[in-house]
């Protein structure tokens, strides 16, 4: 068993009991199957010789048992198997998730937006299968077949032994040659269909230039590509699955010739009486329902392994900051300072931060301008704890940043980003989430400030307007206002601004401004990023980013 | 909801050639498996009471194993042309469906969703193997074999044959209660799982912004609820499904069980004979086999059936604009004027009209700049140009014929565009640029780049033009993006240029080498700039204020 697999059944520990339970209901499922064809087998049989009708009355009552029970262990067994199963994708959704959100930004790497949502979709969705169709059908045949198997001992043992190797070799031949086949190109299939979804997820967000630029055939061309050598795996895969269990099928007509062929020389012999010919061949026919689905089993296990090792795959990756063990209490207020800092995104990229320093108090106002790609945006990652410094120190109350929670640093900090993301939801939720629990006064303040409520007010459904995905219902600078007011409403003490201004026209910008500048009442830092150097005379102090320092 | 669909069939002919196939290879194996059944109880009747000896029934044995072999094959050729059909109509409906969305939202999704559309058309249809592979040759087998079997045992035994048949108005039963509740069921599971994507897309791609603020723990909560919701949903469809297994399962063993009692009784009173009896009930097992398989596929199919059923609303989205059954070709805006006539234009459920009477004529070879405040429609304007949508009232016309006369995409052909919000694909700089332009060369790669001062940039990249830049490569900050973005739109041979805030996050520098680039376009493109930034004034030869014409 893989070392993903071995982990995921970890992951699984928790549901061991109805795990248990189902395979159980399983196996007596088909141990009573196996009992009524058996029975009926030997019914019919002994009546052909004609004996009072009441020595019957046991078997027939027997028939019947068995085959409601047959009927009834299989919806229970069902009915408890894929209820774990959902539980387990429910917590497996859970963990993948607590462990992919310290990751963001920065610890995911190469890792694509569509690869992530395939990622949670498909591959969790595939460790349905890791009980459904891996773990518990192996199980179940085991219990089974030894159950039949000990019947037919009862009975005649040279039929059970001929039973039991028919049953194993099938089983383990069948398994094999599907698992061999498929092994080697289960992860080339999970990887292949996670870069089916990115990509269509992908042409989804790019869907207007795509049209734009008349591009739309060709995307569609080069998804179905994708989904040819999908196919192609597919269709090789699904060959061999229904090889398997035509093999099966094969295997259990070819194990009843030889059960009969050896009944019917114990008979011949009189080692056997004639009666349980029937029975055996019978018994022997229903005892291969639970080697069945084995070939499936060996090929899904192969999925639901590659899927697994990409979960982890992902999750695995060290998180951009680490969490202090015993964080310091974070201070009502303090000074922000960056000393000497030093960072590049890997060691093959050239500095971005190369010995830079300043600090920001409680009630200044400074703006921070420098070319595009500077490392402005950087800056205000490390501040808010996105990013790690390689050398030099970010402390605020004179104690590194790293030793608060980061969290905590968050609610001293608030970062109004550069890419101004809505939410597809109302404009109320996009905004009130930065301070659960604001009323609807305040969120109006916050619009107010950020320049955007005279607008909002306007709109007919006011701030249950829907703003559309990633906000595309609203124009470019409603959407940055909007995000903007985040930012006011959190209620932080310093407020880092990533370009608040930019895609405003004048009026409306320096309308922000004059606001941000006039509330008396608010002593908060505040960090502005701009490129516009037509309100930099406005700011306490003008910090100037150039070759990785402060100028 | 039956379990075929018409529109589906109509869709995909692949479909109808599969089911004469199925249909036929269903014949062929209800005689098989006739055959099967009379062998093995003629084998149990001459060695039980002729008795004979293995040599004797060594003929049938041999047959036996012909026979098993046969149907192996049958079940695998049958599975296997499933699997092939289920892979034609999934491209098939992917790509229709895509297609569709991109032609009816081209501005971006509006009321759709990416994560819903995207799972629908990869995991969604993807569930359509288990209908095709399973279900329905399963179905096709119980619309033959099993009537074959019923009419074989009534013409052998009719006392069997009753018993068979008062079970089988169960069958329609059963169809009727996988209809009726399966149906809506499917649909909310269906709907849930979108719902579920969806909300998981949304909270990762915003999720630097929820860190930001503190509120990234809290969405494991959501997870767990639409994780949890989509478990009761999906067990309330799995309720059904297996209720209604088990009375399929139920009906078939105690009718498996009766049938052994009556032959056993009649066995005792002489009045049938051990061979054709023994015969009838290796078969009573086989008429319910593919109604078991039938209901205890049917829920894995209902979702890919689903699915297909959401694809094909897709097809049916109406198209934005409206596309000339005879489009004619599109006149060059660099010779040709544009006009703008008594333009109305507003977006549903919001207050007042973005247009209402607007007229604007734009002159061939003109740079017109657009200028307004944020809100006021620039970005509308470019989008009624690119046909994204059609104003209510009034048309655009360029050379006199108006604009819903034109083949929407070669129109666009003509066209290049900056957009607000650029969305780069994750791909290499040249892929990126060769987006607009497909042939064009290295140099002209390189001219556009220098054109949109980014040749610095570029040519500071580890692999130049090949490297990775975006999602999953070399990340872009803002400024970095826009300029990739506006070379993109130079390296386009077009003779319509529209850009839409080409100066926004850009530094004064920037700015000015942005102007300068402009300044040094071709003469004969028309160019038309929508942006806030006043210092393109000098640039433009006009100015539209907006605000002032449009309300
Ligand atoms: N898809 C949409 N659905 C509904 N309303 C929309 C949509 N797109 C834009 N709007 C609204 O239409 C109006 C005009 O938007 P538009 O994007 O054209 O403005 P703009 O002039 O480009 O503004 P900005 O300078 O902020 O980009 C805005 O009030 C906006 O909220
Ligand atoms: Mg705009």
């Amino acid at each position: 068993m893989s070392p993903a697999l071995r982990r995921m059944l970890a992951e699984a520990r928790p549901l061991r009991r109805r795990l248990a339970l189902s395979i159980l209901l399983g196996a007596g499922s088909i141990a009573a199957g196996v009992g009524l064809m058996a029975t009926a087998g030997y019914l019919i049989s002994k009546s052909a010789l004609q004996p009072p009708i009441l020595s019957l009355g046991v078997a027939i009552g027997l028939v019947q048992l068995f085959g409601v029970s047959r009927a009834a262990l299989r919806y229970l067994e069902r009915l408890v198997s894929h209820d774990a199963a959902f539980r387990f994708l429910g917590r497996l959704r859970v963990s993948f998730f607590e462990r992919l959100e310290p990751l963001v930004p920065g610890g995911l790497g190469s890792a694509r937006m569509g690869d992530l949502l395939g990622r949670f979709v498909g591959d969790v969705e595939t460790m349905q299968f890791l009980f459904l169709r891996a773990l518990a059908p192996p199980l179940v045949a085991l219990v089974a077949c030894v159950g039949a198997v000990l019947a037919a001992a009862i009975v005649l043992p040279v039929a059970a032994a001929v039973l039991g190797a028919g049953l194993a070799v099938t089983a383990l031949f069948a398994a094999a040659i599907t698992r061999r086949a498929t092994r080697a190109s289960a992860r080339h299939e999970a990887r292949l269909r996670a870069e089916l979804t990115s990509r269509v997820v992908e042409a989804l967000a790019t869907g207007p230039e795509l049209v734009a630029f008349s591009r739309v055939d060709w995307e569609l061309d080069a998804i179905d590509g994708i989904d040819r050598d999908l196919g192609r795996l597919d269709r090789r895969h699904g060959r061999i699955a229904a090889l398997g269990e035509a093999l099966v099928f094969f295997g259990s007509g070819l194990t009843l010739v030889a059960v009969l062929a050896v009944a019917t020389s114990a008979v011949v012999g009189g080692r056997l009486g004639g009666v349980w010919l029937g029975m055996l061949a019978l018994l022997a026919l229903s005892s291969f329902e639970a080697v069945r689905p084995l070939p499936l089993a060996a090929q899904q296990s192969g999925a639901v392994a590659s899927a697994a090792e990409r979960l982890f795959e992902l999750t695995d990756r060290a998180a951009p900051v680490s969490e202090p063990e015993n964080p310091l209490p974070i201070p009502a207020t303090g000074v922000l300072r960056l000393e000497d800092a030093r960072l590049r995104y890997t060691p093959d990229l050239p500095w971005v931060l190369d010995g830079a320093s300043f600090e920001l108090r409680p009630g200044r106002r400074v703006a921070l301008v420098g070319e595009s790609g500077a490392g402005k945006t950087t800056i205000a990652g490390v501040l808010v704890r996105f990013l790690e410094l390689d050398g030099g120190r970010a402390t605020l109350d004179g104690h590194d940043l790293g030793a608060y929670a980061s969290d905590d640093v968050r609610g001293l900090v608030a970062l109004a980003g550069q890419d101004a993301h809505l939410f597809s939801t109302t404009i109320r939720e996009n905004v009130r989430f930065a301070r659960p629990g604001s009323s609807d006064e305040e969120i109006a303040a916050a619009l107010g400030r950020a320049g955007v409520w005279d607008w909002v007010s306007s709109l007919p459904e006011g701030l249950d307007t829907y703003v559309g995905e990633t906000g595309d219902q609203v124009s470019g600078g409603q959407r940055r206002r909007i995000a903007l007011a985040r930012a006011f409403l959190s209620g932080a003490r310093f407020l880092i601004l990533d370009e608040p201004t930019a895609q405003l026209d004048r009026a409306t910008a320096e309308a922000i401004l004059d606001d941000l500048f006039a509330a008396g009442t608010d002593d908060a830092g505040l960090l502005v990023i701009t490129h516009d150097e037509l309100m930099l005379d406005r700011f306490d102090a003008v910090l100037r980013l150039e070759n990785g320092r402060v100028v | 909801m039956g379990p075929l669909d018409r529109r589906l069939l109509r869709e995909a002919p692949a479909i109808r050639r599969f089911l004469y196939g199925a249909f036929a290879l269903a014949a062929l194996s209800a005689l098989l498996v006739i055959v099967w059944a009379e062998l093995i109880g003629r084998i149990v009747a001459r060695v039980f009471l002729g008795g004979a000896d293995l040599a004797s029934v060594s003929r049938l044995l041999a047959a036996l194993v012909a026979i098993a072999a046969l149907r192996a094959g049958l079940g695998w050729a049958l599975e296997t042309s499933g699997q092939a059909t289920s892979r034609r109509v999934r491209g098939r409906l992917r790509r229709r469906a895509l297609k569709q969305v991109f032609r009816a939202r081209p501005a971006g999704l509006g009321d759709l969703r990416t994560g819903e559309v995207a799972t629908t058309v990869t995991s969604g249809l993807g569930a359509l193997d288990p209908y095709f592979s399973r279900f329905l040759p399963q179905l096709v087998l119980a619309a033959v074999v099993s009537p074959a079997i019923l009419v074989w045992v009534a013409f052998r035994d009719p006392v069997s044959a009753a018993i068979m048949a008062i079970t089988l108005p169960l069958i329609p039963l059963f169809a009727v209660l996988i209809g009726k509740a399966a149906e809506e069921r499917t649909k909310r599971r269906l709907g849930a799982l979108s719902l579920m994507s969806a909300h998981f897309l949304d909270v990762v791609r915003g999720l630097a912004t929820l860190r930001a603020y503190r509120r990234g723990r809290a969405q494991v909560e959501t997870i767990e609820r639409t994780s949890e919701q989509f478990r009761e949903e999906t067990m309330g469809t799995l309720r059904v499904a297996f209720l209604s297994a088990l009375v399929l399962e139920l009906a078939s063993t105690m009718s498996i069980a009766l049938i052994a009692a009556v032959i056993g009784i009649r066995l005792v009173n002489g009045s049938v004979e051990l061979g054709p009896s023994f015969a009838v009930l290796v078969l009573a097992p086989e008429l319910y086999l593919p109604l078991r398989a039938v209901a205890a596929q049917f829920h894995a199919s209902a979702d890919g059936l689903a699915a297909a059923r959401r694809a094909l609303e897709l097809i049916d989205l109406a198209p934005a604009v409206i596309v000339a059954p005879r489009p004619q070709s599109a006149p060059d805006p660099s010779t040709a004027a544009i006009r703008l006539e008594e333009i109305d234009f507003a977006y549903a459920g919001r207050a007042g009209p973005v247009f209402s009477g607007f007229d604007c004529a734009i002159q061939p070879g003109e740079r017109l700049l657009v200028a307004g405040g944020s809100g006021v429609g620039k970005t509308t304007l470019i989008s009624l140009l690119l046909r994204f949508s059609d104003p209510q009232r009034g048309r655009i016309t360029v050379g006199g014929i108006d604009l819903r006369e034109l083949d929407p995409d070669g129109w666009r052909r003509r066209i290049a565009w900056l957009p607000q919000d650029p969305r780069l694909p994750a791909a290499t700089v040249a892929e990126v640029l060769r987006f607009a332009a497909p042939d064009a060369s290295e140099e002209e790669l390189w001219a556009a780049l220098e054109a949109a001062d980014c040749r610095a940039l570029v040519a500071g990249l580890p692999a130049r033009l090949d490297t990775r830049v975006g999602e999953g490569g070399r990340q872009l900050s803002s400024g970095e993006r826009r300029r990739i973005a506006l070379a993109r739109a130079l390296v386009r041979r077009s003779s319509l240029l529209l850009l839409d805030e080409p100066t926004a996050h850009l530094d004064a520098a920037g700015a000015a080498q942005i102007r300068l680039a402009l300044g040094r376009l071709e003469q004969k493109q028309t160019v038309v700039i929508a942006s806030h930034d006043t210092s393109l004034l000098p640039l433009a030869e006009r100015t539209i204020r907006l605000k002032e014409v449009a309300r």
